[in-house]
């Protein structure tokens, strides 16, 4: 499970250039790390779903300061979820040598869509996308 | 000595004198490096305990107190509201995320997230700081 959570996270961070991408978690080592951050795309996964193909709710919250960056962010993260439909699931327990582990992470991204949320200070999308893993 | 360093001074004997709390506070700082921090795995992580010197006062949020407000952030019940000297903590410490409040007792510890404060100033210098302390783990 933490392996999908990793391999998302780097897909994102990877393929997001200029785009901060920010785990969302709880962690005794990192105080602020529940907090969600501005000028960011925060990712916080909640309910796993266990089965022959298994689920993970993930959320996506892109929070910016003017309404032209969280376009931009929008965008970009818009054409990777896009542009492929799955990813390699890589193990990151050395998190320098990751290691293929013969799955695929994928998504439907034909169902991909950034909802605008109302905030007083910041421009914010939030998506709600829904991960799979299964065999290759 | 300025008005300021000499009423921090008294908030300092003060605290020293009637030490208004039964246990000792700590700040704790965070440190972590290497690793990957992406996906919240750094190579080691590092944390640092100081004791707070003066002490500061310690006095339990609860029902009786109302609606307390430090900061922009607003107390619930079991949080815990400080009176810290300068002298023990910066204001770059409090507005450091990387920085918590360790309550200690014996070997039980209480870890607090610094969620407020407000500061009471004279002559542009801080003299007393009000913090407003979380519980976000205790061991």
């Amino acid at each position: 499970m933490r392996s999908v959570r990793d391999t998302f996270l780097h897909f994102l961070a990877d393929n997001l250039p200029g785009v901060t991408v920010r785990y969302l978690r709880r962690d005794l080592n990192d105080p602020s790390a529940d907090n969600l951050a501005v000028n960011a795309l925060n990712v916080q996964f909640l309910n796993v779903e266990l089965g022959h193909i298994d689920t993970h709710q993930t959320v996506l919250d892109l929070i910016y300061d003017t309404d032209e960056a969280a376009l931009a962010a929008m965008q970009s993260a818009w054409e990777i979820l896009k542009a492929g439909a799955y990813t390699p699931l890589l193990d990151y327990t050395v998190p320098a040598t990751p290691v293929v582990v013969g799955k695929n992470v994928f998504w439907d991204r034909n169902k991909v869509q950034f909802r605008r949320l109302y905030d007083d200070n910041h421009c914010r999308y939030t998506c709600t996308l829904p991960l799979r893993v299964g065999d290759n | 000595m300025s008005k300021a360093a000499s009423l921090i001074s008294k908030v300092d004997r003060l605290l020293t004198k009637y030490n208004l709390t039964s246990r000792e506070v700590y700040k704790r700082t965070i440190t972590r490096t290497g690793g990957d921090a992406l996906i919240g795995k750094p190579a080691v992580v590092t944390k640092t305990d100081v004791k707070l010197s003066p002490p500061p006062s310690v006095e339990y949020v609860s029902m009786r107190d109302g609606q307390v407000v430090v900061g922009s952030a607003l107390a619930m019940l079991g949080d815990y509201v400080c009176l810290c000297s300068p002298t023990s903590l910066s204001k770059a410490d409090l507005a450091n995320p990387n920085v918590l409040l360790v309550l200690k007792l014996g070997s039980a510890e209480e870890e607090c997230d610094i969620v407020g404060y407000n500061e009471s100033v004279l002559e542009g210098q801080p003299v007393v700081y009000e913090v407003l302390a979380r519980s976000r783990n205790k061991t």
